[in-house]
């Protein structure tokens, strides 16, 4: 296939990047009641400066930025701590659609709202990340509920339950949860392909019915790329329609590249008042966790959102008159009637 | 002595009451029974003031559709509230379950990884299920041994590195794409 060498090129540049030393980054939002939000970014490296190229989420000159260092037995760990308090999510984003970081290519934005439930003010703070493929395909729709608690689950926590009292039954599980998160990405890659395929050349009769059968041999990984496409399609039909096959996989090639230049990063959150909703992880202290790794934005946008609540107290007092006073008013309607 | 001026005292006082006519000599004698029955009837009329103030204050409780507006008014703050609290609590039931148990995140933390597996220890959370009973000096030792095998495990660095995910499954299947694969799945 034409496309192949260019993959390899592909493969190349991005086992470089990896090899890159870039820095482990945290990022905190301390969001607030009137909507302001404080950003902490903590970022380990093992130099002491971090070039703002490898910046994996945005931070310019009006941060206040401190280093400091973590002695270890063997090395050193340098800590970059940048600090930043914006007036609302609006500041967020903007800084977001200006990012020119390692993660510029993804599309990401916060959102802040308040909500007058009566007895309760709710809060809510998300960040979203966009997907960087055109088709829609949720993980939800390939992983079980048990399969998605592990494909969420940052990394390192994996790792510790893994070294923890049952270890074999999580790795026997992680094994086989990564086979299903493998076949989920290869889906949507195939999705894309597809989708892309048509509208090149819109001949979904011939290929629909070939699609689950590409699947299993992509996932089983027991065919070459080269052939696979061959024997599924046919050698008549693949030479028939070469260049659109791979004009497809061209602009899959480049999606796919956008979605791995993505730097992974911890996306943390403290919430005002009492924490009552997320989709993250929570620590004892309130503290929300979101892995942010390309996977889970490949085919669906990836959405880290938290729900406080604080208690409305006057509309207690209202309320509890309020139902005293009616209930009262029928009990001495009532008692009159008695007496008569 | 004394007892002499008090009895004079005793005496002056005796003297001026008797001094002073009888106060039922001054009494309409004719209105007195009416006076008698007035203040009967007043003190029986005290309990329907109360009820009085009753009746002006849920006054509203004897016209129909008042009484109906603030009872489906009543209801309907109880079914919020009772709904609100529901949905609360099953969305606090839930979170309960994604709460962390576990310090999953070792470099991160201010500890040293040794720290940090030595604090779940007492909690019993890190040999949780495990009824075999070690040394500290075994257990220091063991802990030595895990966390120097960690260190070394390259799947943990590059875990750490990369942060897994894709990058991960990248890098699992390098040796396949070696292949002038396209990708696994075209």
């Amino acid at each position: 296939m034409k496309t192949a060498p260019k993959l390899q090129v592909l493969i190349f540049i991005m086992l470089f990047l990896f090899s890159c030393d870039d820095p482990e980054t945290v990022v905190t939002n301390f969001v607030h009641p009137d909507g302001s939000v404080t950003r902490r970014v903590v970022m380990r490296s093992s130099k002491k400066t971090v070039e703002p190229s490898q910046y994996q989420v945005p931070l310019d000159s009006t941060w206040t930025i401190s280093t400091g260092i973590e002695p270890r037995e063997k090395d050193t760990t340098w800590i970059v701590t940048a600090e930043k308090n914006f007036s609302s999510v609006d500041e967020i984003n903007s800084a977001y659609r200006a990012d020119s970081g390692a993660n510029k290519l993804i599309k990401r934005s916060a959102e802040f709202s308040r909500s007058f439930r009566w007895f309760n003010t709710f809060y809510r703070y998300s960040e979203k990340v966009d997907k960087v493929l055109n088709t829609k395909l949720k993980a939800e729709q390939v992983l079980s509920e048990e399969e998605l608690r592990y494909f969420y689950m940052p990394s390192s926590m994996l790792d510790s339950l893994l070294a923890g009292a049952d270890s074999l039954m999580y790795k026997e599980k992680k094994a086989k949860n990564d086979s299903v998160e493998n076949r989920y990405l290869f889906k949507a890659l195939m999705e894309e392909w597809t989708m892309q395929y048509f509208r090149l050349n819109p001949d979904s009769a011939y290929i629909i019915p070939r699609k689950d059968k590409m699947l299993e041999m992509a996932v089983n990984n027991d065919t070459k790329g080269d052939t696979l496409i061959q024997i599924v399609l046919g050698e008549e039909y693949y030479s028939k329609n070469k260049l659109f096959i791979d004009q497809a996989l061209k602009e899959v090639d480049s999606l796919f590249e956008k979605a791995m230049s993505a730097k992974f990063y911890t996306c943390e959150t403290v919430m005002p008042f009492k924490l009552v909703a997320t989709n993250g992880f929570v620590d004892k202290n309130g503290k929300i966790s979101w892995p942010v790794d390309s996977k889970y934005f490949v085919s669906q946008d990836y959405l880290m959102w938290a729900e406080s609540k604080k208690p409305n107290t006057w509309a207690w007092v209202v309320s509890g008159v309020f139902v005293v006073f009616v209930m009262a008013g029928l009990i001495v309607k009532g008692m009159r009637r008695k007496g008569e | 002595m004394t007892m002499e001026k008090k009895d004079i005292r005793y005496e002056k006082l005796l003297q001026l009451l008797r001094q002073q006519d009888a106060g039922i000599a001054e009494v309409d004698v004719e209105n007195l029974a009416d006076r008698v029955m007035t203040a009967i009837r007043q003190e029986k009329e005290q309990p329907q003031k109360y009820s009085e103030a009753l009746y002006r204050m849920f006054y509203w409780a004897y016209i129909p559709w008042m009484r109906n507006a603030l009872t489906t008014g009543m209801v309907v703050v109880i079914a919020f509230f009772t709904f609100q609290y529901a949905s609360l609590s099953r969305k606090v039931s839930s979170l309960e379950s994604q709460l962390i148990q576990t310090e999953y995140n070792f470099y991160q933390s201010p500890y040293s990884s040794k720290q940090n597996m030595m604090k779940y220890i007492p909690t019993g959370s890190f040999l949780h299920g495990d009824s075999v009973s070690v040394s500290t000096k075994d257990l220091d030792k063991l802990l030595n041994e895990y966390l120097e095998l960690k260190n070394k495990s390259p799947e943990t660095r590059n875990i750490k590195k990369n942060g897994g995910g894709l990058l991960k499954l990248f890098k699992n299947h390098s040796g396949k794409f070696k292949t002038n694969q396209k990708y696994p799945s075209i």
